[in-house]
């Protein structure tokens, strides 16, 4: 050990304020740094999740419009169109 | 012979592996930056000249040393991009950027403190101090063209070409404390036939080194996941992925 007490080591013979000042700028950059990539993770896993629950809920709701009612309209059609790109969608196919 | 590299550029591939490195690069690169700092702050003599705030030197050269090799790293991937238009390449690129940004940033910072008491300046117009402000720029620049595009490939060709052109300045900043009377002085570390460093003083510096080396690894290597995530968020094996990180 270079410093014979912790005052003089966080004293740094009076330079105390500018060596810890650097170090804590380093650290805290890295650590911000650090945990946006950490975080950005656990987000996009949500945004997938919510993405694959909107596709099933627009695959519930053509399937559901379909069997309600037997004569095609043109909104129907449409609800049907839907859920074959939602399916699409899910295989991972470009649509 | 190079055939072993050509799975990698399916993303899912790409993706694992990383998966399998974080864990390493993270546990090594925390344990010898700590070490390191430790040793710098603490272990290493004083200096006859600067007293006890050269030690700022173990914060300041490894951030300055990273930013340039991120630069470096960042350039090739996005030429490896271009010119064999493989995807991932791209991603590499754009995931280095705010980590080479974040460091530059530091080795400016750390340069201020330092040069506060010891050239009674936080900042001086000069070529070293210059050159590597235009080098955070540079990784900024990258990073906004990159986001101005909707469309990532053509992002990625874009912003690729601004990362290559940006190499020009990585001479500059290394040989500006030769070309130009500076502030900063000259290179001490880089001379391996003779360093101008007692070995008390280098080893801490080498191993920090090391240490930013390792922890910046680490962080490409979330990034890298990030970006594939990001781009490929609509295939099978992503949705499969995000419900077994839902159930953990």
């Amino acid at each position: 050990m270079h410093f014979e007490d912790f005052s003089s080591f966080l004293d740094m013979a009076g330079y105390g304020v500018y060596v810890w000042l650097s170090f804590g700028c380093a650290a805290l950059s890295l650590m911000i740094l650090w945990c946006d990539s950490f975080f950005s993770k656990r987000r996009l896993f949500t945004q997938v999740l919510k993405e694959q629950a909107r596709q099933a809920r627009i695959k519930a709701a053509a399937t559901q419009s379909t069997t309600a009612g037997q004569s095609a309209t043109a909104g129907q059609s449409t609800a049907a169109e839907q859920s074959a790109t939602a399916q699409k969608r899910t295989n991972g196919e470009q649509v | 012979m190079w055939k072993w590299l050509h799975p990698y550029a399916k993303t899912e591939r790409t993706y694992y592996l990383c998966q399998s490195l974080l864990p390493w690069f993270s546990l090594f690169g925390l344990a010898v930056i700590l070490f390191a700092t430790v040793w710098g702050l603490a272990f290493a003599p004083m200096d006859y000249q600067q007293s006890e705030a050269y030690r700022i030197i173990y914060v300041h050269v490894p951030s300055a040393v990273l930013s340039k090799s991120l630069y470096s790293a960042m350039a090739i991937a996005a030429f490896i991009g271009l010119v064999w238009q493989v995807k991932t390449s791209f991603m590499a690129m754009i995931a280095l950027a705010p980590i080479g940004a974040t460091v530059t940033f530091v080795s400016l910072v750390t340069g201020a403190v330092w040069g506060k008491p010891m050239w009674g300046t936080w900042w001086e117009w000069d070529a070293r101090l210059t050159s590597q402000l235009i080098l955070l720029f540079l990784f900024l620049g990258v990073i906004s063209l990159y986001k101005a595009f909707e469309d990532k490939q053509q992002a990625g060709k874009a912003a690729g070409v601004m990362a290559i052109v940006g190499v020009i300045n990585l001479p500059i900043i290394h040989y500006s404390v030769e070309w130009w009377n500076t502030l900063h002085q000259g290179a001490s570390i880089m001379k391996f036939d003779k360093p101008s460093m007692p070995a008390e003083m280098l080893w801490p510096l080498l191993l920090s080194i090391l240490g930013w080396a390792l922890v910046s690894g680490a962080i490409f290597l979330l990034r890298m996941q990030n970006e594939i995530l990001q781009r490929e968020h609509r295939r099978p094996w992503v949705v499969a992925l995000a419900n077994k990180s839902e159930k953990q």
